[in-house]
């Protein structure tokens, strides 16, 4: 068992870095702290991109055991953030190459029990008990996000609904700065014009 | 700030706008502007509308399962931190020996499998794998390796019979293709021999003409085509490439039967070589005659010069 970092034992919590730099070291309990940080924030990136619980709960396992197996490479002076949402990213576009390798099934065919695809996939990736209106909204900002380029996808969720910064975009997707920016700008000009009729409904 | 700033803050920075609003500095300048204050409360009921897509919580369990998984990859496939630990790549010592004592994180062990499975119903065998539907499965490496090797494997197999079909037909293939060429270039010699006579028949007066002259003259005369002149065998090739060698005794002068009158210039044809003689025959001479046929003609050319000679002598 190795003994506790001592770099851990100040009264601030410690930083992502800190964390991967001891679990580099063999620190098993560095793992699940950052495991319970990240639990909601990487799920939710997971579940919006997928758009899949199950899916999500593979993947999210998935990136754990990359970041298990290549903390020793983290590079200083790096964020933790940016790169743990590359590794998601990475696995999120296996994901989408598997699915569409696989006989796709569309979103609007029932199945025997009346209940389409797109259907399933909202009640698997949006919370429960939402007000019916609220719902509605809800769906179709998911699947306004859902028609957007997967690139212009991707930078949209890191940068919307995962809070990163501009900056931490472009280290996640490994594009530069100006990419980051155009990207986002005509995803949210997209989700604009898409989200437009429900906006004048309300 | 200026209106300015404000503006191409905005222009600049229209995700921001959505995510985190108007920023506190920029408020005064915003509003003021109508259109950046439409720009503004566009950009706020878009908030609202992204913030109704609220994603699942994460399961309560998550990272015990995660980690419990992580334990299993462990047993299953060794240390998992081991084979890429510290130190493992930098100073090229083997893994075990690099990695931190105590490097294999001591994970939740996997629950344990049931002992004893009790005995199948016939439904769960009907719609157990592999007669129900199989669970779609995620390549492995293995399966993608063996895939590539098939692929490979049909590529030089492909090949292979190509190979041997152009290996046993290609020769076929030229042999009737040259054929076809030889008994077109002897029809052509054919109509070349007529125009001949034509001329001829037509131009009692006319000096031997022979080479780039004879073909003029037919040419100019209508009496041949320039097409007449190029072998089939040169197919692609320009119009006015000599095909045809052409030899027309003078009007006044004799037209023996035997006579060369056209015959193929070198590499028409790979067997031999075509000769329309002054009979209108069309013979087939091989490459392995032609001395012969030069033989004679040097005979015939001394045995015309004796004669000139002598001629004189009288």
């Amino acid at each position: 068992m190795v003994p506790p970092n001592p770099d851990l034992q100040t009264s601030d919590p410690p930083s992502d870095e800190q964390l991967l730099a001891a679990l580099a070291q063999g620190d098993s309990g560095a793992l699940r702290v950052l495991m319970q940080r990240y639990r909601g924030p990487l799920f939710g990136y997971l579940v919006r991109m997928l758009s899949s619980r199950d899916d999500a709960e593979d993947l999210f396992q998935e990136v754990w055991l990359r970041v298990l197996r290549h903390a020793s490479r983290f590079e200083p002076g790096r964020r933790f953030r940016p790169w743990l949402y590359t590794i998601a990213g990475n696995l999120v576009r296996n994901t989408y190459r598997w699915r569409s390798y696989r006989q796709s099934v569309p979103l609007d065919r029932e199945d025997d029990e009346g209940q389409s695809l797109a259907g399933q996939l909202q009640g698997e990736g949006e919370a429960p008990s939402l007000p019916a209106e609220r719902a509605e909204a809800a769906e179709a900002v998911r699947a306004a996000v859902e028609a957007l380029p997967p690139k212009g996808r991707a930078a949209l969720v890191l940068f919307y609904y995962q809070g990163l910064s501009y900056e931490e975009v472009s280290e996640a997707l490994e594009i530069p700065l100006g990419t980051v920016k155009s990207r986002i700008h005509n995803a949210m000009k997209r989700l604009g014009k898409a989200l437009e009729p429900q906006r004048d409904d309300l | 700030m200026s209106d300015v700033d404000a503006r191409s803050w905005v222009e600049e920075n229209a995700g921001e706008l959505v995510r985190d609003g108007v920023p506190p500095e920029l408020a005064a300048a915003i509003a003021a502007d109508a259109e950046l204050a439409a720009a503004a409360r566009g950009a706020e009921g878009l908030r609202g509308q992204l913030d109704a897509w609220q994603a699942a919580e994460a399961p309560d369990d998550l990272v015990e399962r995660s980690l419990a998984r992580i334990a299993l990859a462990a047993a299953v496939g060794g240390p998992v931190g081991a084979a890429e630990g510290p130190g493992a790549e930098a100073d090229g010592q083997p893994a075990a020996a690099a990695a931190p004592a105590g490097a294999v994180i001591p994970f939740p062990t996997p629950a344990p499998q049931p002992r004893a499975k009790r005995r199948s119903t016939v439904i769960e065998v009907l719609t157990s794998a592999p007669l129900a539907e199989t669970p779609a499965e995620a390549p492995s490496r293995r399966r993608l390796l063996l895939r590539v090797a098939v692929q490979v494997a049909a590529a030089v197999l492909l090949f292979g019979i190509s190979s041997t079909f152009v290996a046993v037909f290609y020769p076929a293939v030229t042999y009737a293709l040259e054929e076809r060429d030889v008994h077109r270039c002897q029809e052509q010699l054919e109509r070349l021999h007529a125009a001949a006579l034509r001329y001829r028949a037509e131009h009692p007066e006319a000096k031997r003409l022979r080479g780039p002259e004879l073909r003029r003259a037919l040419i100019r005369g209508g009496y041949a085509a320039e097409a007449d002149f190029v072998c089939p065998s040169r197919r692609g090739r320009q119009l006015g490439v000599r095909s045809y060698q052409g030899d027309l005794p003078a009007g006044s002068e004799a037209l023996e039967a035997t006579r060369p009158l056209f015959w193929d210039t070198f590499s028409n044809h790979g067997t031999g070589f075509n000769v329309v003689r002054g009979s209108g025959k069309v013979t087939q001479i091989a490459v392995d005659d032609l001395s012969t046929l030069w033989q004679a003609q040097q005979d015939e050319g001394a045995r015309q010069a004796g004669e000139g000679v002598g001629q004189q002598g009288e």
